[in-house]
């Protein structure tokens, strides 16, 4: 830890959350407001949840079933990044997925199983998807089950550091399982993050360290959220149009944006776009790091070159 | 009951056109002052792009720049990805956290 910042970490999501605040007093403040967050994100998207709004959702048989407000931010950042990706990241992989044996919460998914016992089909598509905003409501066919997982820990990233920032009153920067977004003035040296396979390495993994200002970090990696079925090695990343987990060249993948639900939603569509993420994410001018299977790593969009092997 | 008249059935046609008119033209008017209200009266749209930057002391590549991120709402459809106000630089600094899968 550097200067006088704070940090707390625990476990929330599945996965680790940290907070860190520029002004150590501001700590149990900004806490607070992350794990209102947190809360609020769980009980509305879990997939795990019986009695969330995505569960309700999905076990509706194609029936109109209202939403609360969150859950409609939620759908509704789900089928932006569906659209902006040209469905590389589509919210309609809920049933690939529990297919793939991503069926419960991953600390009790079994590493190692029998061989899948139901061929995976494509993902139905998110023009499937009924949304009414206004009125508070969604549809969503029978058959097809919603997974929000690649947008919705980040959208609650963003709307965890805005309010941190909010309750606590300078910078913040909330990390929810390595997906982080930052808010309110910077520490002077700026935030500093180590991009990485596995964001369990604390110090031992190989990866580059950067500062970070504004907007937000993700990274999406297949290294990683893996599992065995028939001595078939799957991973959590599903290629919508396969149903299948995607097999690009590229095993990690770290990008900047404006905000953390558009770093994570590029990250993820570039693991699943393949050999054209790079030229994808050029255009958009998005700040990249992509490690390919191999351990190179390609750097596009102003993302500094590494000095360092992976 | 007695038939009404080619006449009289004309002029109540004549009186229910005027009104079917007016009618319409009145609905036309009020839709534009009820959108000129609207778009006085509510804010704007936020897009996923930071929402306010108020520069320090520093300037704009200094990273005490105070920047504050308005969370998405999903209703920038018509918005690409947003890239950051700036890329990351490389450091030899200790990290304070971690980005990687999980």
């Amino acid at each position: 830890m550097t200067g006088s910042l704070a940090s707390i970490s625990f476990p929330a999501l599945g996965t680790t959350v940290s907070v860190l605040v520029t002004e150590p007093g501001a700590i149990a403040a900004a806490r607070r407001a992350v794990e209102g967050e947190l809360a609020a994100m769980d009980v509305a998207a879990s997939r795990f949840r019986p009695d969330s709004e995505l569960a309700r959702l999905n076990a509706a048989g194609g029936r109109r079933v209202p939403v609360g407000p969150l859950m409609v931010t939620a759908l509704a950042v789900s089928l932006r990044a569906a659209e902006l990706t040209e469905g590389d990241v589509d919210p309609t992989v809920g049933r690939a997925l529990r297919l793939n044996g991503y069926d419960r919460d991953f600390a009790e998914v079994p590493r190692d199983g029998a061989p899948l016992a139901v061929k995976t089909t494509p993902a139905p598509g998110w023009r499937a998807i009924e949304l009414d905003r206004a009125e508070g409501w969604a549809t969503v066919p029978t058959g097809v089950e919603l997974d929000l997982g690649a947008t919705a820990k980040a959208l609650t990233v963003d709307r965890a550091a805005a309010a941190a920032h909010a309750a606590a009153g300078c910078g913040v920067l909330v990390s929810v399982g390595g997906d982080l977004a930052v808010s309110g003035p910077p520490p002077p040296e700026g935030w500093v993050v180590r991009v990485t396979d596995d964001h369990h390495a604390q110090f031992g993994g190989r990866g580059q360290t950067v500062t970070v200002i504004d907007g937000g970090l993700a990274t999406s990696s297949t290294t990683v959220r893996r599992w065995s079925r028939g001595g078939r090695a799957v991973h959590h990343i599903v290629d919508p149009r396969t149903g299948e987990p995607a097999d690009g060249p590229w095993r990690t993948v770290s990008v900047t944006a404006g905000s953390c639900v558009d770093a994570n939603i590029a990250s993820t569509a570039a693991i699943v776009r393949g050999v054209t993420a790079v030229e994808w994410l050029t255009g958009l001018g998005l700040p990249a790091r992509l490690v390919a299977d191999d351990g190179e790593v390609v750097a596009v969009g102003g993302w500094p070159a590494s000095p360092e092997a992976t | 009951m007695n038939a009404p008249s080619p006449r009289s059935r004309e002029e109540g046609l004549r009186r229910l056109y005027r009104i079917t008119a007016w009618v319409a033209a009145g609905a036309v008017a009020a839709t534009g002052v009820i959108a000129a209200v609207a778009a006085d009266a509510l804010p704007g749209r936020a897009s996923s792009g930071p929402a306010s930057t108020v520069p320090s002391q520093g300037g704009s590549g200094d990273p005490s720049t105070t920047t504050t991120v308005t969370p998405p709402d999903g209703s920038s459809d018509l918005n690409g990805l947003q890239p950051p106000a700036q890329a990351p630089s490389p450091t030899r600094r200790s990290h304070h956290v971690v980005s990687g899968g999980t």
